[in-house]
């Protein structure tokens, strides 16, 4: 097996991992798990899944629970709009 | 492919559940539960009695795999959506009451409270055996008797430690080292 398909498959461990340290309230474990798979992405060129970037705050790295520690908003016609309870707002385009 | 005894130490640990079968410290032999963060020569194992942080270097850990982590990986999302899951303080992460006892088995309990219990089975090859050298028997999992939806077979994969010795972030890239 490749690097490249264990850095994606990491990456996706790492995705479920954040989201349930999130959910059980341990941040920091997420936030660690969070950077880390960025970084690998970054060091392997692969990216990241489109429901990691959407779930994630770009500027704390904090994974991201609609409703607890996200807002989000539906701005008709344009975009939704994310905001981390750290104050950072992301905005994506729809059908992206 | 996925997660296999073969791609271990290149893979990512976190959620793994795992058992430090031995240690320069005796405060560490024994210590079971899951895999909840890592540095470049530690690993953080949530146990029943807290977070220990374990070196990697002269450490030797058994890894549990469940038969979805180290099979062919197909729908892996879907059958387990806990994978990873940091356990809070009611998890049934006791194997640590097991501490001392060094039958396989009981890594199984570590696994088993993430889904039913399924059967580790030791690996035919000494403690220190590199991943390397013990390719090839993987094959034969352990079937537990009666296999049904929530029954699943599992493998222990005994690892040195200082195969582990990488930034986390670079340990995928070490293609090399064995
Ligand atoms: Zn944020």
């Amino acid at each position: 097996m490749n690097d490249a398909q264990i850095a994606a498959e990491r990456i996706d461990r790492l995705a479920e991992f954040a989201r349930e340290a999130a959910r059980a309230g341990e941040e920091e474990r997420a936030r660690e798990a969070v950077r880390l798979a960025r970084r690998i992405a970054e060091r392997h060129r692969c990216g990241l899944p489109a429901r990691f970037d959407r779930f994630t705050c770009d500027a704390c790295d904090a994974y991201l629970i609609p409703g607890r520690t996200a807002r989000v908003r539906l701005r008709e016609g344009s975009h939704v709009a994310i905001r981390c309870a750290c104050g950072a707002t992301e905005r994506y385009p729809y059908g992206d | 492919m996925a997660l296999t005894p073969e791609t271990l130490t290149r893979h990512e640990l976190r959620g793994l559940p795992v058992r430090v079968a031995a240690a320069a410290s005796d405060a560490h032999v024994g210590l079971a539960g899951v895999v909840v963060s890592e540095s470049m020569r530690t690993l953080t194992v949530r146990t029943s009695r807290g977070d220990k942080q374990v070196p990697k270097e002269g450490t030797t850990f058994r890894f549990v795999l469940s038969a979805q982590e180290s099979g062919d990986g197909v729908g892996r999302r879907h059958t387990e959506p806990s994978t990873g899951a940091p356990r809070g303080r009611e998890s049934p992460l006791d194997t640590d009451e097991s501490r001392g006892r060094e039958s396989p088995l009981d890594t199984d309990e570590a696994a088993g409270d993430r889904k039913a219990p399924g059967s580790a089975f030791e690996l035919p090859s000494s403690a220190r055996s590199t991943l390397a050298g013990a390719r090839g028997q993987y094959d034969t999992t352990g079937v537990t008797a009666g296999q049904s939806d929530g029954c699943e077979d599992a493998v222990s994969v005994t690892v040195d430690g200082a195969r582990l010795l990488s930034r986390p972030a670079f340990r995928t890239e070490r293609a090399g080292d064995h």
